[in-house]
């Protein structure tokens, strides 16, 4: 069974393996024992997993096709000091909105423009850290 | 007559899915990893969600992405074993839709007892 489910997560994105595959084959270990300690419901718990993870493969392919590809001068436009909201809800709009882009560009192999939507991340969640110490 | 509370202000807030408002109410109490995540939402919910680690992972992503929770970093735990907190903007969003539940809540229940009348 987790021979199977480590070759259904080679079909999400690179990017989504890295960052959630270990943690999720470790949850479904654990997952897989309890069920195995309890005797029961075995099956259930195989189809569900199954499905869930095919599902959830094409989901995250889907949400990066449909991820905005931002040009320079919005990445730019999001982060300047000018522009730079003071409010925690339009920053976490701003943040979502860099995200899919990275995650889009990574996935076109366009790593210049994945740097740059990093830094812009970068820049805008330390101004979010400051909104929310205040 | 009918009574209608006032609506509560949710211009920015989407309702939440089914996954989504359980994974926020399980954060709520205390910071989770995943398999603890998926027993509190099973007991939560009176064993009727149960997630599988495929719906529970995108649902983590995406409300890492939006900003309502955090990872966890909790010291005797491994790169595999990851916490998710909830954030202030995650604990705004699921009074927002608390308090919608509740809205629509007391309008069923005002409109049902209008009927038996």
């Amino acid at each position: 069974m987790l021979g199977t489910y480590r070759a259904i997560l080679k079909l999400y994105p690179p990017q989504y393996r890295e960052e959630f595959g270990p943690e999720m084959i470790a949850t479904f270990m654990q997952a897989e024992a309890t069920y195995r300690e309890k005797g029961s419901g075995q099956f259930n718990f195989a189809v569900r997993e199954l499905a869930g993870l095919l599902t959830g493969a094409l989901r995250e392919w889907l949400t990066l096709r449909n991820s905005p590809d931002l040009d320079l001068s919005q990445v730019e436009l999001l982060t300047s000091e000018i522009s730079l909201p003071t409010d925690a809800a339009e920053m976490h709009r701003r943040l979502k909105r860099l995200i899919h882009g990275m995650q889009f560009a990574i996935a076109n192999h366009n790593f210049p423009m994945a740097r740059r939507y990093s830094n812009a991340e970068r820049i805008l969640r330390e101004q979010l850290r400051k909104i929310e110490t205040a | 007559m009918r009574h209608v509370a006032a609506q509560p202000d949710a211009s920015d807030h989407k309702p939440l899915s089914e996954p989504v408002f359980l994974i926020l109410t399980s954060l709520a109490e205390q910071p989770r990893h995943g398999y603890a995540l998926m027993q509190d939402i099973q007991e939560i919910s009176n064993q009727r969600i149960i997630l599988s680690t495929g719906t529970l992972y995108g649902a983590l992503r995406r409300l890492l992405n939006d900003g309502l929770i955090a990872r966890f970093q909790q010291p005797d735990t491994s790169r595999d074993k990851q916490a998710y907190k909830l954030t202030t903007e995650g604990r705004r969003q699921l009074q927002v839709e608390v308090e919608r539940m509740k809205y629509l809540t007391h309008a069923a229940m005002s409109r049902m007892k209008e009927s038996e009348v």
